[in-house]
């Protein structure tokens, strides 16, 4: 049995024992600074004897110069202000060693008048945790820049295979209007189909990785919702006609016509829809309805709604068509055709909407997605509603129209002269921006068409030359770039280097002979 | 229009007409002046705000690209001058708001009567002849250090309630957050303040000016407090018992005191 005595002293000297030897390091100091209690702990991380320390060495000395001014200009007003302040990261400087890193709980007794007489601190070493924190924020460094890196190849590649397909679709274009032979038309009509087939791939493929690496954003601006819905229909008409199904739309007529939102994107997803719908129906019809939900200050809410009789989704499925490169049964593509990603990305846009995508579905009777949009309200402007094509690809239109051609890629050129010799312009080629500055001095040009990248000297570089030549009408010469890039990507280097528009690689003939006009004729 | 007072959480009090305007330092806000301002109320219009990041004032407002020189705070501090219509302003700045004090002053001499530096310098880090107390390195070591507190920031200078039962009349105050700052903006501000360089400002101001200057202050040392003594055409310069960079909070009624005097 321990005697009383012997009980209270083994208390006491254990109190002592666990203050010295705790885990985490204990320091007092005085309101000045000056060190009047430490524990062996703490003395054993500065490798300092207690005898170095006490009343000899302030906790401030102790600091990298750093946690010096953090300690001058926040913790100690902190300290003043509030009693406490816990968890503050220090790195205590010892002896010899490397710095130690340390989380810091400071308490600060103050006598009955609130004066400060003591600053009571506990540490914790975090030297393992800080090295933790350290990988972690590496492997997160790691990790983003691998995702970057990701969709920067993507993005490259996929530039890469544009431009070759820029010749392959031209080239296609233009043999079939050479009068082929029946077997030759087949065949031509099989590439056809399969190289826009692939560029769709491509621009799919595009799009994802920039959503995926959180670069897509909606570019607004003000467009008449129900000339876009009508022409994205119209561009289904022929589909739908072969397959003798009936199209039909309904937009609710209070909804207003000009909307201010992001017009390429909100097209995407009818286009995606649309096509999904008259793909997988055989019979019966595809409906469009846009119904007013209401109206919000500046906004409108409206619910879209596309509804087929096709062959409907087994319920099991209904998830899955969401994900990449999934369709509802893995004959899906042989039967249809397909990428498996217009689902997806259409589902992504709508989240930049912070919109979501419903679907109801029954197979043998078919589907209908809907989703609804908030949607700003735009004030009609003057109409730059488009070409009408039909009257702008017009014979004789651009008919005299002096223009300059620039382009390295022979297959690119002899594409785009069959096109400038059928609308009857007088063009010359140069093959680089040097070039085009040499040939510019020589003829006045109604317009100029600029490729991007070219050896010897680029589509900037060369734009750039051109509007800071001294005659002013230089700097009104129509300049429109010709690039396999996204517009989006390079809208930024265009304006700077004072592009006046762009065509995008492999050009519509329709866009690229409206740009010609527009640009071109104003004389 | 902006609203300036809420963008800079001003905050008026006081019994008298005379305004003292009180500008807080690198580190805090403007709660570090609540033990000197009960001293001057009775006679003194007192005004109390935060520079934007800082303490509770509007961190929309911090626009980015605007807040890139000491001018910016100073400009910020003139429109808050307009804005209360304050003339014949008694201005007291501590730490970098010293700077940012002469910078405005310069700009609308008319504007102030006196100037109270406490812990100024016109430039942390050394030059030849001239000694700021730091080097391109040490402030090098303060932006890792905050970046370091990145994660700490958050919670150690979030709000903090708390009682107070031994001084119950700081309850109330305790209850609001101190020194609360939006990390970034703090470093943005950390490197603002110690790269500066603003020696050749000092010979410009002719408002009447005191200069407190603290014992054992590792931020703005004696040599400092004494080079600004002597640029500052019309100056004072008080060295005062207190340790430390911030005398108005550890040792207010010497602060105080030396402040009555110089009024």
């Amino acid at each position: 049995m321990m005697s009383r005595v012997d009980y209270k002293e083994y208390i006491l000297e254990s109190a002592e024992d666990l203050y010295e030897n705790a885990p985490c390091g204990y320091v007092s100091f005085l309101p000045d600074g000056t060190i009047v209690k430490i524990n062996k702990t703490l003395l054993n991380w500065l490798g300092y004897s207690r005898k170095e320390v006490i009343s000899k060495k302030k906790f401030i000395d102790f600091l990298a110069i750093g946690g010096k001014i953090f300690y001058e200009t926040h913790f100690t007003p902190l300290l003043k202000l509030q009693g406490f302040a816990n968890e503050i990261n220090f790195d205590l400087l010892p002896k010899e060693n490397a710095p130690v890193p340390v989380l810091a709980n400071t308490v600060q007794l103050r006598n009955e008048n609130g004066e400060p007489q003591m600053n009571r601190v506990t540490l914790f070493n975090i030297t393992d945790r800080k090295k933790y924190e350290q990988e972690l924020l590496l492997a997160k460094k790691k990790a983003e820049e691998a995702t970057k890196v990701k969709a920067d190849f993507i993005s490259t590649l996929s530039h890469e295979i544009r431009t070759p397909m820029n010749a392959i679709v031209g080239i296609t274009d233009i043999l079939l209007n050479t009068g082929p032979t029946p077997a030759q038309l087949e065949y031509l009509n099989i590439l056809k189909f399969s190289s826009e087939s692939l560029l769709n791939l491509i621009n799919d493929i595009l799009d994802l990785s920039k959503m995926e690496a959180g670069q897509a954003t909606l570019n607004p601006h003000i467009f008449n919702l129900r000339e876009l819905v009508n022409s994205i229909l119209y561009s289904f008409t022929v589909k739908a006609e072969e397959k003798n199904i009936l199209l039909e739309v309904f937009i609710d007529e209070q909804i207003p016509a000009y909307i201010n939102a992001d017009e390429v994107k909100i097209g995407q997803v009818l286009t995606n829809l649309l096509g999904n719908a008259i793909k997988f129906t055989d019979q019966g019809a595809v409906k469009v309805s846009l119904d007013l939900l209401g109206y919000e200050k500046d906004a409108v809410n409206i619910h879209f709604r596309i509804k087929d009789t096709g062959i409907g989704i087994p319920e099991d499925k209904l998830t899955l068509i969401f994900e990449e490169f999934a369709q509802a049964t893995a004959d899906t593509e042989q039967q249809f055709g397909g990428t498996g990603l217009g689902l997806t990305i259409t589902k992504r846009i709508l989240n930049l909407f912070n919109s979501k995508i419903d679907v109801q579905s029954e197979p043998g009777r078919g589907t209908t997605f809907s989703f609804d949009l908030k949607l700003k309200i735009g004030k009609a402007t003057t109409s730059r509603s488009g070409i009408n094509q039909n009257s702008a690809m017009a014979a004789g239109l651009l008919k005299g129209i002096k223009l300059l051609l620039v382009e390295d890629n022979s297959i690119n050129i002899q594409v785009t002269e069959k096109y400038l010799k059928d609308w009857g312009v007088t063009y010359e080629v140069a093959r680089n921006g040097l070039q085009a500055i040499s040939k510019i001095n020589q003829t006045d040009f109604d317009l100029i068409l600029m490729d991007l990248q070219m050896p010897v000297m680029d589509g900037y570089e060369a734009t750039r030359w051109i509007r800071n030549l001294p005659e002013p009408k230089y700097r009104q010469l129509p300049i429109i770039a010709l690039s396999a890039s996204a517009k989006s990507d390079i809208d930024q280097k265009i304006k700077e280097c004072g592009l006046t528009d762009f065509v995008n690689k492999p050009f519509k003939p329709e866009e690229l002979h409206h740009k010609i006009a527009l640009y071109g004729r104003k004389k | 229009m902006i609203d300036i007072l809420h963008r800079n959480n001003v905050k008026v009090s006081g019994q008298g007409v005379i305004p003292m305007l009180f500008a807080h330092g690198f580190g805090c806000d403007q709660s570090m002046w609540r033990l000197m301002t009960p001293a001057f109320e009775q006679e003194y219009k007192i005004v109390l705000f935060d520079h934007v990041g800082f303490g509770q004032s509007d961190l929309k407002a911090f626009v980015p690209g605007k807040y890139n020189s000491l001018q910016a705070y100073a400009d910020d501090m003139l429109e808050i001058c307009e804005e209360l219509d304050l003339r014949e302003v008694i201005f007291v700045g501590h730490s970098v708001s010293a700077m940012i004090g002469v910078l405005a002053a310069i700009k609308e001499p008319d504007w102030f009567q006196k100037l109270i530096l406490i812990g100024p310098s016109p430039r942390y880090i050394n030059d030849e002849n001239y000694v700021g107390g730091f080097n391109a390195e040490d402030i090098e070591g303060l932006i890792d250090f905050l970046d370091s507190n990145y994660l700490g920031w958050s919670s150690v200078m979030a709000p903090v309630i708390m009682a107070n039962p031994e001084r119950p009349e700081l309850g109330q105050e305790l209850t609001n957050s101190f020194c609360r700052t939006n990390p970034e903006i703090a470093k943005n501000f950390a490197r603002l303040t110690f790269l500066s360089d603003n020696r050749s400002d000092l010979p410009k101001v002719h408002t009447p000016s005191l200069v407190l200057q603290c014992a054992e202050d590792v931020i703005a040392p004696a040599t400092v407090g004494e080079y600004v003594h002597e640029q500052l055409p019309n100056s004072k310069l008080i060295f005062m018992k207190a340790t430390g960079h911030c005398p108005n909070l550890s040792h207010p009624e010497e602060t105080i005191a030396a402040i009555k005097n110089f009024l």
